[in-house]
């Protein structure tokens, strides 16, 4: 016989599955600081990424001048001036990136507490219909 | 006003009722209105301005996320591009690459936003996005705005800078890289919206949230108003004092839309506050619990009580049950 009540929960975790806990649960899957550290690194990579574009578009910028910036001056210094740069661009990504994932793993925790209880709720009521079926048979 | 309550229950039922439809047909009225946008707007690929191209993209994007909607506009806009020169195509990608590896890692769930920014500033209308996007999103999603700004800036400064790109001499490829670029960095009235927008949007966040009656509404009007004073000062500093009637009537279509969002979204009823207090070992609680404006809609149910007479009845039927001729019924 069909149970009401687990039915009605198990509509309901599927409704969360497919709005909110489609980003919400992947994110549950990890501890906090994988999670974190993983999107870190991802967010480095792509700063990394843009970081060069912006040097292709600052030398297409200034590619009639770019003669002079190089062969006028120390090459060495704009070297390193490049990469400090670099190292604030990113640095500042990565404290944006921290900041911006903990916070939606804190807001994930939240979103999937009541998620799993209700799939608590829904295992136990399948173990007691589990135990009171056997006897129903021997009837 | 009851009237009002009665319709807005009404049409959270049907809207509730018919989502998958009504999501689907909102898709597609954005993706048509993007897509012809953007061939009439651009248009440097003859092939593409054809009415079929939008139709047939506004069907495909009815079914999928608005992000691959946003992601066909931006491939759209790109073909136009390489139509009209290399150089700025190449330009257009780094631009759209940016924005996506600076800012739509981060947020990826503003689609609507980014779709929505640029097609208002093409009206003229753009101001309507900083409020009620501060009023129904969170900070993080601010910055989708500056990407629609930035984006709509980026293509009228190719339309208006068509000459510099036209040309077919090599040697000037370095002067249109430059000057595609120069659309973006030497764009006043760009950093000009999109430091209004970022500003405004942030006023009517902080102010929505306060604990105070008619927080909404005070955010609505304040955020107005910071946006056409910022504006305006803006304008005027620019020398471009023919925007200021735009920028009037935009705010004004704002204040009518952000009141139509706090209707449909926060309507309270501040003469039934309740404050309670309270405490656990660790705090003291002080509760402000405001209810939301709620009507019942009607019902309407005639209901039959006795049985319906029939009035009215067949002349043949009536000679047959009186087994007698129809005839003898003249």
């Amino acid at each position: 016989m069909l149970n009401e009540e687990r039915i009605r929960l198990m509509t309901k975790m599927v409704c969360y599955e497919e709005g909110e806990g489609k980003e919400y649960i992947p994110v549950k899957q990890y501890y906090r600081r994988d999670y974190v550290g993983v999107e870190m690194l991802k967010t480095f990579i792509t700063s990394t990424i843009a970081f060069g574009i912006l040097c292709l578009c600052w030398t297409l910028y200034e590619m009639e001048h770019i003669a002079d910036i190089l062969g006028g001056g120390d090459l060495l210094s704009f070297g390193i001036s490049v990469l400090v740069k670099y190292a604030v661009f990113t640095v500042m990504y990565q404290v944006i990136a921290f900041l911006v994932y903990n916070h939606r793993y804190t807001k994930a925790t939240a979103s999937v507490r009541k998620y799993y209880s209700t799939l608590k709720k829904v295992q136990k009521l399948r173990e007691k219909e589990e135990r009171t079926q056997p006897s129903e048979g021997l009837k | 006003m009851t009237g009002l309550l009665e319709i807005r229950e009404r049409l959270r039922d049907i809207v509730g009722k018919y989502e998958i439809y009504f999501i689907a047909g909102v898709k597609f009225v954005l993706g048509l209105v993007t897509f012809f946008l953007i061939n009439s707007q651009m248009g440097y690929m003859e092939r593409l301005t054809h009415p079929a191209v939008a139709l047939l993209l506004a069907l495909v994007c009815t079914f999928l996320p608005v992000n691959v909607m946003a992601f066909f506009a931006i491939a759209l806009v790109l073909l136009h591009l390489s139509a009209l020169s290399l150089e700025v195509c190449v330009i257009g990608l780094c631009l759209f690459l940016l924005l996506f590896f600076l800012y739509g890692k981060f947020a990826a769930h503003n689609g609507y936003l980014v779709i929505l920014t640029p097609i208002l500033c093409f009206f003229k209308v753009p101001q309507v996005m900083p409020v009620a996007s501060g009023l129904m999103r969170e900070p993080i999603s601010y910055l989708s705005l500056v990407c629609g700004v930035v984006t709509y800036y980026f293509i009228e400064g190719v339309e208006q800078n068509i000459a510099n790109f036209t040309s077919v001499e090599e040697s000037e490829s370095t002067t249109k890289f430059t000057a595609a670029l120069k659309i973006l960095m030497g764009n006043r009235e760009m950093y000009l919206v999109s430091a209004a927008f970022l500003i405004t949007s942030l006023v009517v966040y902080i102010i929505r949230r306060k604990s105070m009656n008619y927080a909404w509404r005070v955010a609505l009007f304040m955020g107005n108003l910071v946006q056409i004073v910022i504006l305006l000062t803006g304008y005027v500093l620019l020398g471009m004092p023919e925007v200021i009637l735009w920028v009037i009537l935009g705010s004004l279509g704002s204040v009518a839309v952000s009141l139509i969002l706090e209707f449909f979204f926060y309507n309270l009823d501040y003469s039934r506050v309740e404050r309670v207090q309270f405490e656990d070992d660790e705090y003291y609680y002080f509760v402000k619990a405001v209810p939301k404006v709620y009507v019942a809609k009607k019902d309407k149910r005639v209901k039959q009580i006795t049985p319906r007479k029939k009035t009215t009845v067949n002349r043949r039927k009536l000679a047959e049950e009186l087994d007698i001729d129809q005839d003898m019924l003249d």
